[in-house]
């Protein structure tokens, strides 16, 4: 849906050129919801800016939806831009126009008839649950409010892609749940393709399918978001997983296993399983107790969601011979676990 | 003694009529005014650097005009543009002559204060609507205008109020007004009644200028 090609940003600042993006080669797929985190500075705002050419790159394509946007004259341009939806961090509303005006402004700027921008207006209000609200002024709303009114806007042209710059960074933690939750529903309901910003991994883990991390103007890490938040590549992936996570294994546990005498250790294993989706439910331990002649003690474990996906993490103490302990890792692997020797 | 002995001096004929005449001056200029000084403002602000129609040539010649005829005092102005009202009007004497002068003075003036309240926009806003495939006019005509709105239409009420006091001048060329009668019968012929009821009535038009304008800032004021 999105591809962008050997991207490069410089902006020149008194006569000095920083570079914003190096050399950006990405593709998000039709449908998906595409996360880019990134520590402020790192070019996140600049990328999506690109994405829509608020920012005009100065080498490489955008692609969207098969056609390149450096291409375009201006008005081609503008005509491309109504195709891709946006919203701000700041919401930027028109502060002198009514709600509804807000919401029929793009109509307005592609020349609607009235009646059809009437009917359009009052269904993105149902949708975002504003309808009570078609007649006030956005300073009579609260943020996560102005932010419904920002995405019932950003989705009256009906487009193919929303582009977030960091849609819930001014918002309380109860609220951005609740916008998170209606782009995640507008995704799912609408098909549309969605490219989200953010500095914070929970945002991430709630909604989006891949996640990018930038860092310095490169993409350093890209993947699936379970897959990268399970096994963090780079380290400042690590600390961005670290931001969320709620899995505090006190390290203090393993001290007692480290005392004991050499033998008894190593009847002792200490590993950490991952469970990812289906198998986060299914009695895989079990399974495996029964096939060989082992115990588990359970230290430590938290379950959770990447998304719509479950996951588990256990911290597992492993009591049998050697052997029999190292088959039972093995066992696991083969159910599809992750699994990590602590100790 | 009778109360209107105190008025001795007082023709309430030429009152009114000089009366009308700074209407007519006043509005009839602050018409002009706002037909010439709202898309210069406008210009300005959009060939300003980092602005949607950056032009370094274009902003700096607009700006230094500006500023000329915001230097220039207004009287010598009046005086300067005899030759321009001529040719513009068909006469250099009485009212309608002191138009073309009062609008070449406060068409700058007033382009700076749009030129204020539309640097006050958002830029996020405009942002928004380039984002949106919004041309260059359709954001001037539907978010830089709406929403500098009151910030202009205080602009407006400054302008109106600055003319009732430019219009005082316009007698050195025959444009009559109250501002006129004030200088030659209430202070070239010690006519204190004149001068005090001529001032009282400026007082009043200006309030009334004042009040009504505050009351539409405030009607088209959302923030
Ligand atoms: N308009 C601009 N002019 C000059 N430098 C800019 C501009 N926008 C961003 N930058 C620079 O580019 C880099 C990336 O900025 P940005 O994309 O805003 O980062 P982020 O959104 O991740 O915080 C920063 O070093 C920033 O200073
Ligand atoms: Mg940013």
């Amino acid at each position: 849906m999105i591809t962008l090609q050997n991207v490069r940003k410089d902006y020149l600042v008194e006569k000095k050129s920083i570079t914003a993006l190096k050399k950006i080669d990405l593709t998000i797929e039709r449908g998906e919801v595409f996360g880019i985190i990134g520590h402020s500075g790192a070019g996140k705002s600049t990328l999506i800016r690109c994405i829509n050419l608020l920012e005009k790159p100065t080498m490489g394509s955008i692609i969207v939806d098969g056609q390149d946007l450096t291409r375009l004259s201006p008005s081609q341009l503008q005509t491309a831009r109504r195709e891709i939806g946006m919203i701000f961090q700041h919401f930027n509303l028109l502060s002198s126009a009514t709600i509804y005006e807000n919401i029929a402004f793009p109509l307005r700027l592609s020349k609607r008839s009235k009646s059809e921008i009437d009917k359009k207006v009052r269904d993105l209000l149902e949708l975002v649950g504003l309808a009570d609200h078609a007649k006030k002024y956005p300073a009579q709303l609260s943020g996560g409010q102005k932010q419904r009114v920002g995405i019932a806007r950003a989705l009256a042209n009906d487009p193919k892609v929303l582009l977030c710059d960091e849609a819930t960074s001014a918002l309380d933690p109860m609220t951005t749940q609740s916008i998170l939750k209606l782009l995640s529903d507008i995704n799912k309901k609408l098909g549309l393709t969605i490219v989200l910003i953010t500095h914070e991994m929970h945002v991430i883990r709630e909604i989006c399918d891949r996640v990018g991390v930038i860092d310095g103007g490169e993409i350093v890490e890209l993947g699936p978001v379970a897959e990268v938040f399970l096994n963090p590549k780079q380290s400042i992936t690590q600390e961005f997983v670290e931001q969320v996570s709620d899995f505090d294994f006190p390290e203090e546990l393993l001290e007692q296993y480290k005392k004991m005498p050499a033998p008894e250790r190593a009847c002792h294993q200490v590993v950490q399983v991952s469970f990812l989706g289906d198998t986060t439910f299914q009695p895989v331990l079990f399974q495996v107790l029964q096939s060989l002649p082992v115990q588990f003690n359970i230290l430590h474990g938290t379950i959770n969601r990447i998304k719509d996906t479950p996951f588990g993490r256990l911290v597992l103490e492993i009591t049998g011979e050697p052997d029999d302990a190292r088959d039972a890792v093995k066992h696991l692997q083969e159910r599809g676990l992750r699994v990590e020797v602590l100790l | 003694m009778d109360f209107n002995d105190l008025f001795v001096n007082i023709q309430w004929a030429d009152i009114w009529t000089a009366c009308g005449e700074t209407l007519y001056m006043v509005a009839i200029s602050t018409l002009f005014t706002a037909l010439i000084g709202l898309p210069l403002g406008v210009l300005v602000v959009l060939t300003s650097p980092g602005h949607l129609l950056q032009n370094r040539l274009v902003y700096a010649v607009l700006s230094f005009i500006i500023n000329i005829f915001r230097s220039i005092p207004f009287i010598i102005l009046l005086i300067m543009l005899i030759p321009f009202t001529q040719i513009l009007v068909g006469t250099s004497i009485g009212v309608t002559a002191a138009i073309p002068p009062l609008v070449i003075g406060s068409a700058p003036f007033f382009a700076r204060l749009v030129e204020v309240s539309l640097r006050e926009v958002d830029k996020g806003v405009i942002e928004m609507a380039q984002s949106m495939g919004a041309t260059t006019w359709q954001i001037i005509s539907r978010v830089l205008l709406p929403e500098a709105r009151s910030g202009i239409i205080a602009g407006i009420t400054i302008t109106l109020v600055a003319l009732v006091g430019y219009t005082a001048m316009a007698g050195v060329i025959g444009g009559g007004g109250l501002g006129d009668l004030a200088i030659r019968f209430g202070y070239q012929r010690f006519q204190t009644d004149v001068m005090i009821v001529t001032t009282v009535i400026m007082i009043v038009l200006v309030q009334v200028f004042q009040t009504l304008g505050d009351k539409l800032v405030r009607r088209f004021n959302r923030k």
